[in-house]
């Protein structure tokens, strides 16, 4: 991921939470403690927790391609940083 | 006003500022503020906390002026005043416990006409005597429909975690609650816990699931948040069962009956105790302190005979868990005015916090008419290197007026403290004792109270 790409994400999830919170909000629920609320407050939150380890699961079989991936990006960033 | 300070504590919130003046306490609002504040007056939430004692009284009051308060255009409130301030990290369990369940009942009663509580920071509870009381009300605001709890994560770490420390593993939590303010966070009360100590469903969800989902990613709770209407009903059984659990809790290895028949184990009933108890109770009926503190003072026994003798408040202080467990028990089960908090006495709280001034030191909450220190010179002095003449300074310092014990090197409490080392403290007499107190103070009575010389010295400071 270039410095860019993380920059954008960032934003977005700040975005994201931004749109997510009341208000009033000044405090940061902490990404656990919304999930856990969510998980046993009902079904739906639930299955958020298990779409979200599901997704997990699959991305420890993908781990070869990704971390070649991740591998050529930072070498790329590495060789940038130098010049 | 031109005397009027603004707590340099009260800054997180924007709807709102504290401001002190001598013996008042206002918060003025913003519009913001001021709309929430109303709106919440309309539940008549705030009349029903009052009147159990759950939350300070708070009164509307106009015609007051402040300095720099443009940012602050909605209405100024004027507050009682708690009679000392004191931080998480200076409680014991006991009043960690009471502060956690104060907290949820006042939420859950809050849920119950549709206002919630905007975070569920430990610093919003203080104490009058043993009992604790919610002084935040710009903290109450309109709940919003299907929103979750959002300050779960502060309640865990401020309240939850430190308690749990406690009475999972025996560890007191002040010294690291002091060193990050905040708390224990639950990712490292999780990393503490043996896998066997997790095996309940509160440690499950609370501790284990959430140190867990911690790591997830930030996109896919917030998205999970703005699609999920979180229910009512969830909202309220989670703050029942935490309730309910931390009800349960207490100190792993307490014996009950060290912490909770304190009268038994601590009976005071033989001469050279009757003749300390009667010199406080002169001491008490003459000076009449209205704020009173006891260094040193153990389950409280000469704090209850100073109230009792015309001291109107004391705010206690000692290092021993168990003695301040204990002490809570006594003021609460005899309604003593007694606020027992843990001091360290050669490293008292600092001020400290953002622009090192969000809390204040033990010294800059001074507000003593008078000082006892019974049974402690010699701790400070022979336990902690602290020079004599520093010690009595110190404590001198505390107040106008006091009582210091002097504790002779033959006494067997100070033998067990040189017990194991070398006797380096040459000028620990009470000759020398003397000299210094005299130096700083007029000394009005003097008392020998056992047959090893333990004495009393009222002193009146220059």
């Amino acid at each position: 991921m270039t410095k860019s790409k993380v920059f954008l994400f960032v934003c977005t999830a700040l975005y994201g939470f931004a749109i997510a919170s009341p208000a009033y909000a000044y405090l940061d629920p902490g990404t656990g403690s919304m999930l856990l609320q969510l998980m046993l407050g009902g079904v739906a939150g639930l299955l958020v927790i298990v779409k979200l380890y599901f997704h997990k699961l699959t991305g420890f079989f993908r781990f070869n391609s990704n971390s070649a991936e991740i591998m050529a990006s930072e070498t790329q960033e590495k060789d940038n940083d130098s010049k | 006003m031109n005397n009027m300070v603004v707590d340099p504590g009260s800054f997180r919130d924007p709807k709102g500022r504290v401001f002190l003046t001598g013996d008042k306490i206002y918060r003025i609002t913003s519009a913001a503020g001021k709309a929430e504040f109303e709106f919440v007056q309309s539940t008549g939430l705030l009349d029903q906390l009052v009147a159990n004692g759950h939350i300070v009284t708070s009164a509307i009051v106009s015609n007051i002026d402040f300095a720099d308060n443009a940012q602050f255009d909605g209405i100024t409130i004027e507050h009682e005043k708690i009679p000392y301030i004191s931080y998480p990290y200076e409680w014991s369990f006991s009043f960690l416990k009471v502060a956690a369940l104060l907290h949820l009942d006042v939420h859950l009663q809050a849920l119950d006409v549709g206002v919630t509580l905007s975070d569920a920071s430990a610093y919003n509870v203080q104490f009058r005597g043993p009992n604790p009381v919610f002084i935040d009300i710009l903290s109450f605001r309109k709940l919003q429909k299907g929103e979750a709890w959002e300050g779960h994560r502060q309640f865990c770490e401020q309240f939850l975690n430190p308690l749990l420390l406690r009475a999972k593993l025996d560890l007191t939590p002040n010294a690291w609650y002091r060193g990050t303010q905040e708390g224990i966070t639950t990712p490292d009360l999780n990393r503490l816990l043996p896998w066997y100590k997790k095996t309940s469903w509160n440690m499950l969800t609370q501790v284990v699931a959430q140190s867990a989902l911690q790591n997830a990613s930030l996109n896919t709770a917030a998205d999970a948040a703005k699609k999920i209407e979180y229910p009512l009903s969830a909202y309220i059984s989670m703050l029942s069962r935490l309730r309910n659990w931390i009800a349960t809790l207490v100190p792993a290895n307490a014996k009950k009956t060290e912490w909770q028949d304190y009268s038994t184990n601590h009976s005071y009933h033989d001469d050279e105790k009757s003749a300390k108890a009667r010199f406080i109770a002169d001491f008490a009926k003459v000076v009449k302190p209205e704020i009173l503190w006891d260094i040193g003072c153990n389950t409280g026994d000469y704090t209850k005979t100073a109230l009792e003798n015309g001291a109107g408040y004391s705010v206690g202080f000692d290092f021993d868990q168990g003695a301040l467990d204990a002490a809570y028990a006594r003021a609460r089960n005899e309604k003593l005015a007694f606020q027992p908090l843990f001091l360290d006495g050669a490293n008292p709280s600092p001020s400290q916090g953002w622009n090192e001034s969000e809390r204040r030191s033990m010294s800059q909450r001074r507000n003593a008419d008078a000082v006892i220190a019974l049974a402690f010179i010699h701790h400070l002095v022979i336990g902690r290197n602290i020079p004599l003449g520093d010690a009595v300074r110190w404590l001198v310092g505390m107040a106008p007026q006091g009582v210091i014990e002097f504790v002779p090197k033959n006494d067997p409490m100070v033998l067990r403290l040189l017990a194991l080392r070398q006797d380096i403290f040459t000028d620990y007499s009470e000759e020398t004792f003397l000299k210094f107190l005299s130096q700083y103070a007029d000394i009005v009575k003097s008392e020998t109270v056992t047959e090893a010389g333990r004495s009393l010295h009222w002193f009146k400071r220059k």
